[in-house]
């Protein structure tokens, strides 16, 4: 019977993914060349920029040989540069990389043409790199002396560093003007995605087979025949790009306070986890020594291109297994854990690859699972950056996502400083001039040995600063929590009640008090309790009572034990979670919600209210205002004292800065409201392109002349800053808790709407297609009847396609059926859903059965069993069992019933 | 817990120090200098008892000659000379060679002149090449394939089959080019001959970096005068690399595995900027690539190859 419903079930998803393929043959092939109905891309622009990502990924593999690597093959193994000198190329290249960054992004900002700003670039940038690329290749290498070499691959190097930025970013830029719509620009991204990866998966198979013809990667020839054909291949794929793709000028709807970027670092550099983070990070060097080890195995030992070939596209396909498995991982470990496990597991493998670097194959598989390890971090590193973005969010009081990369520039001499390492080892070991010494195993054998053993110290150094990383998924929440309830009160005190928000800060802030509230766990107690467990004897009358009665007594104690077992480990898991969220709510939560009751806060909001009251008209009053007042310090003790008198002196020093620069920049008062100025150019809808254009140009003039008066007058905004948030604080005590209940209805209400948005999207899409389907089933039976006409001799007039014979109207929605026939094909709907509801719940439990009892034989699916009939309706009670029911409900229960059917009613009439 | 974590970060950072304080620059002696160059030629050459080197080996060699312009202003030619050989069989991880596996020749040489025209531009042409390879060919039948190219009379190409590659290496032709031939310009060096030399490559003319020993030295005149053939070590300083291969035994076992011997030439007219350039260079690896077996197309039969003057090495190309 099982395996008829699995039969079964099967054929229905064969079914359902035909219908799906189906489905979007026709969506793809009926919107090639135009979008959707409010879309703006059709598949055609999509599949440009696909197959132009194709290409820019082509140029950039064949660029990226003559990139400053110790062990890159083209300039260490072919031409011969030693491994020191390249990493002082790479570290000139990086210094230089930061004022060319500058260079180019105000070239591209500048750029205007009739193509847009991007396109341009794209078209014609791949041009000089490959030009480059290629001159650089035939260079007469074996007649150069060594500083020939040297002081033309650094020449062509560098060029090649600073030009290649302005096709990769603007190609990753074009993307993200393509379309404003943000699910269009989703599904663009993941179909690109899909597209994109088949070009390496190509040119990383094929260039080491046909490597073997030119003399493999010790060989000029084969940069020169094989590798460069890929650059120019993709130099004609990158135009499908700049010529299919459109790029639409988006304007800005909303001004975003952006931080000045010293503000950001210095916010960023007082956050424990980012250190944890950045130092970990620093000795990134010493754990990929080992990645290059594996070509040089099939180069210089097996000299087994065809092999290499094949292993490099199975380990394509170790990010696949991150990428399922990360989610699971994360939501078993936790943020911590899933740090420790992975870097833990990193030291396995390599050890693993440590023992095994002389039997290829065994090596590989090292390589790929602790590729795979690696990977993982892909999916769960953003996510841990994330909540670090929280946490200084928290701590600081401003969002920092622009500012990270500024603030990691810190970490730059120490990066420039570790890059010298590796290459250093390599020339201690004998590998300088001359790569050919890997041929030789002693050599070799005694490298990569090192280098595996300074992969495992450097996974080792890795692991140690995440024994301190504390930022747990319970910690977290409780910030998430606190920067809501500060959002919340702020948006409140702006006018701007979202009910989403409020149900959910309620139920947060109530969850957090809940937990504060519990009893502390005693994580010993519950440690005991399952090793108690595992000890339990279990007795006849346990079974008795338990679920297993009715099993054999050795089976019944087994699942008994185990459950024991569960519930105990349960119990501890829970314990730990109440103990993290009281830590958490203790350092975070109760900080946050009683800030401003805090005598020293109470203090400086009184000294921002001096400020911000004598600024009531306009901003220039601050001339007014002599001095600011020390207010009354009774109640802090000492070290408050000291805090409070420092931070007055040094607002009275800035308020006495900012009357002289107001009196030198507006000498005639304030006459510009650059607000105001702002606003209006957020306000305006051009249309043309060029009209966006020069909105676009008015709106960073406004944005910059506003941040300009409010650095002059930052000590007004700081000040109204905080006094406004002192104020907001009581919002939440004072009004919002109170509106838990309207907000529930409301969000419920909006939840509401927005299904049914979802759901009348998809019946719009599903619609077009079916109206397209019955569009072309019309024209292929006009077609049949033509050559049955023209065969007969008959004279045939085609008909126009009218929907309503297909039973749709002219938006491929069935025609509206009576009342009755709506209701009963709903009522089909659900019938349906409900037997399959039911068809699955019992092959689970028939599942779960027969893992107890492999001996046990199921009893053929009966749909009453769950209320409903063969086809899925609900079964209909007779009147007499009907009585009977109701006569053994008490009175509790009959009043409970009466009073859910009148909430509901009043609901379905609301 | 946390006791635990500070007693495993200190073995990690211990490790860490010991690791790094192996690459750590030791100084050297004249004396030790020395013994380590004299060890490494002994081993390399396969003088040494019980060496296991001097048989198989794969080296490049590369001889320069800048062109210049005389008194009277006239160009006087310079030449380069590129020379590839590898001598190869099969061997295990521990460098154990059979010989009766696989072993194989090959030697690539490539000729170049360089002259200066009248605007003191720098033209390097190709002038011709030899490969000789001595290998099975597809039919598992060792044989001798010879290339010779000249650029005014193009290719040609010749075979002869039962020539052994172990008797092409033996042969009193090839002598000029095994490894021991190469380095014995080095072979009657004394420390009275040398005189170390504090370079950029390494520093105070010998510098002992973990398996890596650099020496920087200048050979004096009354070495050259005893030993003409040495003349191609005479330079601003020569250069060499030794490799100790030992890592895990308390022995050493030095190999020599680059050697270079710097010249300077001016840039320009001026004689300010000066750049060293390689007069002579070899770099050696004690194996090699695999030689692969060759299609014996193309090639014109000639039953005396190995004894004619075809491969003679006087009537080899050369320019």
């Amino acid at each position: 019977m099982a395996k008829t419903n699995f039969k079964l079930s099967m054929q229905q998803n064969f079914g359902r993914l035909k219908g799906v393929a189906g489905d979007v043959y026709t969506d793809v092939t009926s919107h090639w060349s135009k979008p959707k109905k409010g879309n703006y891309l059709s598949y055609k622009e999509i599949a440009a920029y696909s197959v132009g990502g194709m290409g820019q990924s082509m140029i950039a593999y064949f660029i990226g040989q003559l990139g400053f690597s110790a062990s890159s093959m083209l300039l260490a193994a072919t031409i011969g540069l030693r491994p020191m000198h390249i990493q002082t190329m790479m570290t000139i290249q990086t210094i230089l990389n930061v004022l060319f960054f500058v260079i180019r992004g105000k070239l591209v900002d500048n750029t205007r043409t009739k193509w847009g700003r991007f396109r341009p670039y794209i078209a014609v940038m791949g041009i000089p790199l490959v030009i480059l690329s290629v001159v650089y290749l035939f260079l007469p290498f074996e007649t150069m002396t060594y500083m020939q070499k040297l002081i033309a691959t650094f020449a062509f190097g560098i060029s090649i560093s600073m030009l290649s930025p302005l096709l990769t970013d603007t190609f990753g830029e074009l993307g993200s003007c393509m379309t404003p719509n943000t699910v269009e620009r989703t599904k663009m991204y993941t179909i690109f995605s899909i597209a994109f990866s088949f070009a390496p998966t190509v040119y990383n198979f094929l260039v080491p087979i046909l490597s073997k013809f030119t003399g493999e990667f010790v060989n000029i020839a084969t940069y020169r025949y094989v590798i460069a054909p890929v650059g120019i291949i993709g130099l004609v794929l990158v135009l499908f790009a700049a010529i299919g793709c459109k790029e639409r000028v988006v304007t800005a709807e909303s001004y975003v306070q952006k931080v000045s970027i010293v503000k950001g670092c210095v916010a960023v550099w007082k956050n424990k986890y980012w250190w944890i983070r950045t130092v970990s990070g620093f000795v990134g060097f010493l754990e990929g020594a080992n990645t290059v080890l594996f070509l040089w195995i099939y180069q210089y030992s097996t000299q087994d291109m065809t092999t290499y070939a094949f292993l490099t596209t199975i380990m394509g396909t170790a990010s696949f297994i991150a990428m399922i498995s990360t989610p699971f991982l994360l939501s078993k470990l936790g943020n911590r854990d899933m740090l420790l496990f992975h870097n833990g597991v990193n030291i396995i493998f390599v050890i693993g690859m440590l023992t095994t670097y002389k039997v290829p194959l065994l090596f590989f598989l090292f390589m790929y699972l602790n590729t795979a390890v690696n990977n993982t971090f892909m999916v769960y590193g953003p996510v841990h950056a994330a909540d670090v973005k929280d946490s200084i969010q928290y701590q600081s009081g401003f969002r920092v996502d622009f500012t990270l990369g500024a603030a990691g520039m810190i970490a730059m001499p120490i990066t420039i400083a570790t890059g010298y390492f590796i290459p250093f080892v390599y020339e201690s070991m004998g590998l300088t001039f001359n790569l050919n010494v890997l041929y030789d195993p002693l050599i070799r054998n005694n490298l990569f040995y090192i280098l595996c053993l300074l992969s495992i110290l450097g996974a080792a150094l890795n692991l140690i600063p995440f024994f301190f990383y504390s930022l747990s998924r319970e910690k977290h929440r409780t910030i998430y929590t606190a920067l809501k309830y500060r959002a919340v009160n702020n948006n409140y005190a702006n006018g701007k009640i979202d009910y989403r928000d409020i149900k959910e800060v309620v139920e947060l802030y109530n969850e957090m008090i809940g937990y504060k509230n519990a009893p502390t766990p005693i994580l010993k107690e519950a440690r005991a309790a399952i090793k108690k467990a595992r000890k339990t004897v279990v007795t006849d009358q346990m079974i008795e009572n338990s679920a297993y009665s009715d099993m054999e007594k050795a089976q019944a104690i087994k699942l008994i034990k185990k459950e024991l077992i569960k519930a105990a480990k349960n119990n501890l898991t829970e314990s730990k979670k109440i103990s993290e969220y009281k830590k958490a709510i203790e350092e975070i939560f109760i900080p946050e919600i009683t800030k401003y009751n805090k005598p020293l806060m109470i203090a400086k909001v009184q000294m921002a209210e001096q400020i911000y009251s004598a600024c009531d008209s306009s901003v220039i009053d601050l001339l007014n205002l002599e001095k600011i007042d020390l207010p009354s310090t009774l109640s802090l003790d000492k070290k408050e004292i000291a805090k409070l008198t420092k931070q007055h002196k040094k607002l009275n020093a800035k308020l006495v800065k900012t009357k002289k620069l107001i009196a030198k920049k507006y000498p005639n008062g304030l006459a510009i409201d650059y607000w105001q100025i702002l606003q209006d150019a957020l306000d305006e809808t051009p249309v043309t392109n060029e009209e966006k254009f020069q909105t676009n140009r008015r709106i960073k003039k406004a944005r910059k002349n506003y941040e300009k008066f409010q650095k002059h007058f930052s000590i007004y905004f700081d000040a109204k800053q905080l006094y406004c948030d002192s104020n907001a604080s009581t919002h939440y005590d004072n009004y919002i808790a109170a509106l838990y209940e309207t907000a529930c209805i409301e969000s419920d209400k909006l939840d509401a709407e927005d299904n049914a948005k979802t759901r009348a999207n998809t019946a719009a899409q599903k619609a077009d297609i079916y109206y397209i389907k019955c569009k072309k089933d019309h024209a292929k039976k006009e077609k049949a009847a033509i050559k049955v006409a023209k065969k007969a001799n008959v004279e045939y007039t085609p008909t126009e396609f009218d929907p309503k014979v297909y039973g749709i109207d002219e938006n491929g929605y069935a025609l509206k059926e009576t009342g009755d026939e709506l209701e009963s094909l709903l009522d089909l709907l659900a019938a349906k859903r409900a037997l399959q509801k039911a068809q699955k719940d019992y092959d689970k439990s028939i599942k779960a059965l027969i893992k107890q009892d492999k001996g046990f034989t199921p009893e053929p699916f009966n749909p009453s069993d769950y209320n409903i009939d063969e086809l899925g309706y609900p079964l209909v009670k007779e009147q007499a069992e009907i009585d009977e029911d109701l006569s053994a409900l008490t009175e509790n229960e009959v009043a409970e019933i009466s009073e859910n059917k009148e909430i509901i009613n009043d609901k379905e009439n609301k | 817990m946390k006791k635990r974590l500070i007693i495993f970060s200190l073995i990690i950072i211990v490790l860490a120090a010991s690791l790094f304080s192996l690459t750590a620059c030791a100084p050297l002696k004249n004396g030790d200098a020395f013994d380590i160059l004299r060890e490494a030629y002994e081993n390399s050459t396969g003088l040494k008892e019980g060496s296991r080197w001097g048989e198989i080996y794969y080296y490049q060699e590369q001889i320069k000659e800048k062109a210049y312009l005389d008194d009277n202003g006239n160009s006087v030619n310079g030449y380069q000379n590129t020379l590839s050989v590898n001598v190869h069989c099969k061997s295990d991880d521990n460098c154990n060679y059979f010989l009766d596996k696989d072993y194989t020749a090959q030697v690539e040489e490539k000729f170049y002149t360089e002259t200066i025209d009248k605007t003191e531009k720098t033209l390097i042409n190709f002038v011709g090449s030899n490969n000789i390879y001595a290998v099975n060919n597809k039919n598992s039948v060792p044989s001798l394939f010879i290339t010779k190219t000249n650029q005014q009379k193009g290719e040609e190409k010749y075979t002869q089959t039962n020539v052994p590659p172990k008797a092409f290496t033996s042969s009193d032709w090839f002598k000029p080019y095994t490894l021991q031939s190469k380095l014995s310009v080095l072979g009657d060096l004394t420390l009275n001959d040398i005189e170390f030399v504090d370079t950029k490559e390494a520093k105070n003319g010998k510098e002992k970096i973990f398996m890596s020993t650099k020496l920087s030295f200048k050979i004096k005149d009354s070495y050259f005068e005893s030993h003409p053939e040495a003349k191609i070590l005479d330079g601003n300083f020569v250069y060499v690399e030794i490799v100790n291969v030992s890592l895990l035994s308390k022995q050493s076992d030095y190999r020599i595995s680059n050697l270079y011997v710097y010249k300077t030439e001016t840039v320009g007219n001026s004689d300010l900027l000066k750049l060293d350039y390689e007069s002579y260079v070899l770099n050696i690896s004690y194996l090699g690539p695999n030689i692969n077996p060759i299609d014996s197309k193309d090639f014109t039969a000639k039953s005396d190859l190995f004894d004619t003057k075809l491969i003679n090495p006087n009537y080899l190309f050369k320019p």
